[in-house]
C-alpha cells in the first residue's frame, strides 16, 4: 500500500470508529425487529403501530404540511425561551455570584424555591394566562432558567482556590479577576448548564403544548392519542425525539469546538 | 451546591410572602394570600383527597427511585464492564436518554392506558439514567489493581462480583441516585399532571381546571416541601457516604 | 529548653546574623503565626533577616508549618499580633508588589486557557503595554528555557515543563523576593534534578532573592546558600547555617564532596532530632 493510501485508510477508520457503526447497526435492527413484532404478534394489539406504519404516518404528516408546521412552533419557542432563559440566568448567577452580600442575602431562599419541582409550575402558569402563547413561553423560561442560574452562580462564587491565589499574588482588580480568570475558569460548568437547560425547554415546551397551549409538537401528540391513531403518536414521539437528540448533539459539537482541548486539562 | 449557605439569606423569601400576605386580598382571584393557602388545602383535607393523593405520589416516587436503582445499576455495570455492549448499545441509548420526558406519555397511555405501571415505566425510563451513567462510570474506572487482586486470590465470579465489583461501583451509584432523585419526583408529578389519574399532581390539575387558585398554590408549595425532603434524603445519602466511604468522589455525571 | 529559649540560642549564635545597614530583601522579628478557627499558635517568636541575592531553603518535617510560614511571608495569610514582618524595609500587609509566589500544584495555577506566554503575561498585563509585555514575557521563557513553546497550552507542557512556565510568570514581574513552596514535590526525580540546576542558573541570571520551601533534605542541601530549619510545637528556627558549597554545583560530584556530606548530615540532624 502506498504512503497516501495508508494514510487515507487511517483516516476512513478513524472517522468510522467516530461514527460507531455498529451501533447504528443495533438501531436499524430494533427498527426491523418491532417491525416484526407489530406486523405479526403485536398485530392484533390495536394501540401499536409498525414501523413502516410510523413512517408512513411521518410522511404524511410532513405532506399536509401540518407537522412541519408544529415543529416550527415547538423548536422556535423552545429556541426562544432558551435563549431568555440563558441570559435571564447567567445576569441573575452572575450578579449574586461575585458579590458577597448578594449571596449571604439570597443563597437559602434560592435553595427552597429550587426545591420547588418546576414541574408545579405549569398549572400555575395555565392559571394566570390561561392557553396560550404566552402561557408556553413563560413555562419554557422559568424552567429553563434554573440551571443556568445555579450553575452560574455556584461556578463564579467559588472559584478554583489555586487561581484566587494567583490572582491575589498578581494583585489583578477585581475586574480583571472576573474576566480573566473567574469566567473563563466557569466557561465549562456554563456549556453544560446551557445544554442542560436546552434539554429542559424542549422538553417543557412539548408539556406545555399538552396542557397550555394547542399548538406545536405536543399537541399534535395529545391530539393523535386523543383520536386513538397509535401510528400518528409514535410519529410524533419519533419526531420530537429525534428533535431532543439534533439538539443535543448539535450542542456538543458547537461546545467541543469552543473549548478546544483545554477541557482535557480540567 | 452550595451547602453552607446562611440563614439570613432566607430573608427575601421571608419577605416575599410576608408582603403577599398582608397585601393581597383574602378573595384576590389570580394572587390569594398564603393564608388562604392553608385554609385550602385543609378543606381538601377535610373531603378526604389530601392524604390520599400524598400517600399516592408518595408511593410512586419511592417505587420509582427503587426501579431506577436497581435498572440503571445493573444496566450500567453491564455497559461499564463489556465495551462491546457499550458501542453497540450506544447510539440507541443516547437516543432514549434525550427523549423529552412529556412525550412518552401520551403513547405509554394508549399502550398500557392510565395505570400505575404506566407510571412507574414512564418515570423510571426517563429518571433512571443518572443512576446508569455513573453506574457505568464507576464500573468502567474499576483500578486494574483490584481485579488483579481478585485475580491473584483465585476469587470465583461470583465472588470477585460481591466482594469486589459491586463495593466499588456503589459510592457511583449513591452518586446517581443523589441525581437522579429529584428528577424522579419531578417526573412524578408531571405524569400526575398530564394524566390526572391520582396523586398530588391531579389534584393541582384538578384545581387549576376550575380555577381554584389558593389550592393550586397550597399544594405547589406542597410540592415544595416535597421537593425539601428529598434534597434532606440526597443530604443524608451524602453523610452515609463520608461516614463510610473515605474514597468518596464529587465527580458526578449527570446528563 | 523551650522553643523560644532554643530559638534566642540560636539567634545569637548565628553565623548569619546581618550586622546593621546590610540590604536586606526580607526581615521579621517575633514572629508568631496562629491558624485554625481555635487560633493554634503554630510559629512562635521567628527572627529571620534575608539579604538580597540569598537562596535560603527552609526545612521541616511535614505539617511543621512550612507553607503556612511562606503563605505569611507573602502576604497570603495574616501573622499574629505584634510579629514584625519587612520586604524592602515596608511593612507587609497582604500580598506585597515585590514578592511572587511559585506554588506546588502547578496544574492548579497555571490557566489551562492561556498558552505558555500569555500565562507569563498574567502579571504584566496591568502596568505594561503589549509590545513590551510580550518581550518581557519572552525573556523570562528564554531564561527558563522554554522560548520555543511559547505558544503551546499547559495540557501540552509536560510536568516539568509547566512548572517552569509558572516560574517564568513569577520572574516575568521582575520580584525582589521569590517564595517557593516545594515546587518541584509533584515531579519526578530526574526532572527535579535537572529544574534544581536550572533553578540556580536562572537564580544566578536573574538576581532574585530565593525563599525556598522543602521536605527533602538533599535538594534543601544541593540548592541553598543558607539553610534554616524550623522544629518544634510551637515551630521556631532549629538550625540556621551557611552553605559553604560553591557556586557550580553539579548533580553527582557535588553531592559526593565533604561539605555537602556535612552540611546534609547537620540538616538531617536538626529535623529529625527529638526534644522541644
Amino acid at each position: 500500500m502506498t504512503p497516501s493510501g495508508a494514510a487515507a485508510t487511517d483516516m476512513r477508520n478513524a472517522m468510522l470508529r467516530r461514527v460507531n457503526l455498529p451501533g447504528l447497526a443495533v438501531i436499524a435492527i430494533a427498527i426491523a425487529l418491532w417491525q416484526l413484532y407489530a406486523s405479526t404478534i403485536g398485530a392484533r394489539f390495536d394501540s401499536i403501530a409498525s414501523s413502516t406504519a410510523i413512517l408512513a404516518a411521518i410522511k404524511g404528516a410532513f405532506a399536509d404540511g401540518v407537522l412541519l408546521e408544529q415543529l416550527a412552533h415547538t423548536a422556535s419557542i423552545a429556541l426562544a425561551g432558551w435563549i431568555i432563559a440563558s441570559v435571564l440566568g447567567f445576569s441573575i448567577g452572575l450578579l449574586i455570584g461575585i458579590s458577597n452580600t448578594a449571596w449571604t442575602y439570597s443563597s437559602a431562599s434560592l435553595d427552597v424555591l429550587r426545591s420547588i419541582p418546576s414541574i408545579s409550575f405549569v398549572p400555575v402558569a395555565v392559571l394566570w394566562f390561561g392557553f396560550s402563547v404566552t402561557t408556553e413561553l413563560i413555562i419554557v423560561v422559568y424552567v429553563s432558567l434554573w440551571p443556568m442560574l445555579l450553575g452560574t452562580l455556584s461556578s463564579v462564587h467559588s472559584a478554583p482556590a489555586g487561581l484566587v491565589d494567583v490572582s491575589r499574588v498578581f494583585h489583578l482588580s477585581r475586574a480583571a479577576t472576573l474576566f480573566k480568570i473567574t469566567l473563563p475558569a466557569a466557561l465549562p460548568s456554563i456549556l453544560v448548564s446551557l445544554r442542560l437547560s436546552l434539554t429542559l425547554a424542549i422538553a417543557l415546551a412539548v408539556v406545555a403544548e399538552m396542557i397550555g397551549n394547542p399548538e406545536g409538537l405536543g399537541f399534535g401528540m395529545v391530539s393523535a392519542q386523543q383520536a386513538m391513531r397509535p401510528d400518528r403518536a409514535f410519529a410524533y414521539l419519533v419526531v420530537i425525539g429525534m428533535l431532543g437528540w439534533a439538539a443535543n448533539a448539535l450542542f456538543i459539537a458547537i461546545g467541543r469546538a469552543f473549548t478546544r482541548g483545554y477541557e482535557r486539562a480540567l | 451546591m452550595i451547602s453552607r449557605a446562611p440563614l439570613r439569606g432566607l430573608l427575601p423569601l421571608a419577605l416575599g410572602l410576608a408582603l403577599w400576605q398582608l397585601l393581597a386580598p383574602a378573595n384576590s382571584p389570580y394572587f390569594p394570600p398564603p393564608s388562604e393557602w392553608i385554609r385550602a388545602l385543609q378543606s381538601l383535607a377535610q373531603r378526604h383527597q389530601l392524604w390520599p393523593a400524598i400517600s399516592v405520589t408518595v408511593m410512586n416516587f419511592l417505587l420509582a427511585l427503587l426501579l431506577s436503582i436497581v435498572i440503571g445499576s445493573v444496566l450500567g455495570i453491564l455497559l461499564g464492564r463489556s465495551k462491546l455492549l457499550d458501542r453497540l448499545l450506544g447510539p440507541i441509548l443516547e437516543f432514549c436518554r434525550t427523549m423529552p420526558a412529556g412525550a412518552l406519555v401520551p403513547v405509554a397511555v394508549l399502550i398500557m392506558g392510565y395505570t400505575s405501571s404506566m407510571t412507574l415505566f414512564v418515570v423510571v425510563f426517563t429518571s433512571f439514567w443518572p443512576i446508569l451513567l455513573n453506574a457505568r462510570a464507576g464500573a468502567r474506572n474499576i483500578s486494574q489493581d483490584r481485579l488483579d487482586t481478585a485475580r491473584a486470590f483465585k476469587l470465583s465470579w461470583w465472588a470477585t462480583q460481591t466482594k469486589i465489583l459491586l463495593p466499588s461501583v456503589v459510592p457511583s451509584i449513591r452518586l446517581g441516585t443523589q441525581i437522579a432523585a429529584p428528577i424522579t419526583l419531578i417526573i412524578v408529578l408531571l405524569v400526575e399532571i398530564l394524566t390526572q389519574v391520582s396523586g398530588v399532581g391531579r389534584q393541582i390539575a384538578l384545581a387549576q381546571s376550575v380555577f381554584r387558585s389558593s389550592t393550586v398554590y397550597g399544594l405547589v408549595a406542597l410540592t415544595g416541601l416535597f421537593g425539601l425532603a428529598v434534597n434532606a434524603l440526597i443530604g443524608w445519602i451524602g453523610h452515609l457516604a463520608r461516614k463510610y466511604d473515605p474514597s468518596f468522589s464529587t465527580n458526578a455525571v449527570s446528563r | 529548653m523551650t522553643a523560644t529559649q532554643a530559638a534566642a540560642k540560636v539567634e545569637s549564635n548565628s553565623p548569619v546574623a546581618q550586622p546593621l545597614g546590610q540590604d536586606l530583601a526580607f526581615r521579621c522579628r517575633g514572629l508568631a503565626i496562629d491558624v485554625g478557627d481555635e487560633r493554634r499558635r503554630i510559629i512562635e517568636g521567628l527572627n529571620l533577616e534575608v539579604p538580597r541575592r540569598q537562596f535560603l531553603c527552609i526545612l521541616g518535617e511535614s505539617g511543621v508549618g512550612k507553607t503556612t510560614l511562606l503563605r505569611v511571608f507573602g502576604g497570603l495569610a495574616p501573622a499574629a499580633q505584634g510579629s514584625t514582618l519587612e520586604l524592602n524595609g515596608q511593612p507587609i500587609v497582604g500580598p506585597s508588589d515585590g514578592a511572587v509566589f511559585v506554588f506546588q500544584n502547578y496544574a492548579a495555577s497555571l490557566l489551562p486557557w492561556r498558552s505558555a506566554r500569555r500565562n507569563v503575561e498574567l502579571g504584566l498585563e496591568a502596568s505594561l503595554a503589549a509590545p513590551e509585555r510580550q518581550a518581557r514575557a519572552m525573556a523570562a521563557l528564554e531564561l527558563v528555557g522554554l522560548a520555543d513553546r511559547a505558544d503551546d497550552y499547559p495540557w501540552q507542557l509536560s510536568g516539568g515543563m509547566q512548572q517552569r512556565v509558572q516560574l517564568a510568570r513569577a520572574l516575568a514581574v521582575k520580584p525582589e523576593l521569590l517564595l517557593m513552596d516545594e515546587p518541584f514535590g509533584a515531579l519526578d526525580a530526574m526532572t527535579r534534578e535537572t529544574l534544581q540546576v536550572e533553578l540556580r542558573r536562572i537564580q544566578r541570571e536573574s538576581g532574585a532573592t530565593i525563599i525556598f520551601i522543602t521536605h527533602d533534605v538533599d535538594e534543601a542541601v544541593f540548592l541553598a546558600d543558607r539553610l534554616v530549619v524550623l522544629k518544634g510545637k510551637p515551630a521556631s528556627i532549629g538550625l540556621d547555617v551557611r552553605s559553604d558549597l560553591p557556586r557550580e554545583r553539579d548533580q553527582v560530584r557535588t553531592k559526593e564532596s565533604p561539605e555537602y556530606l556535612r552540611l546534609r548530615r547537620m540538616v538531617y540532624d536538626a529535623v529529625r532530632r527529638s526534644g522541644d
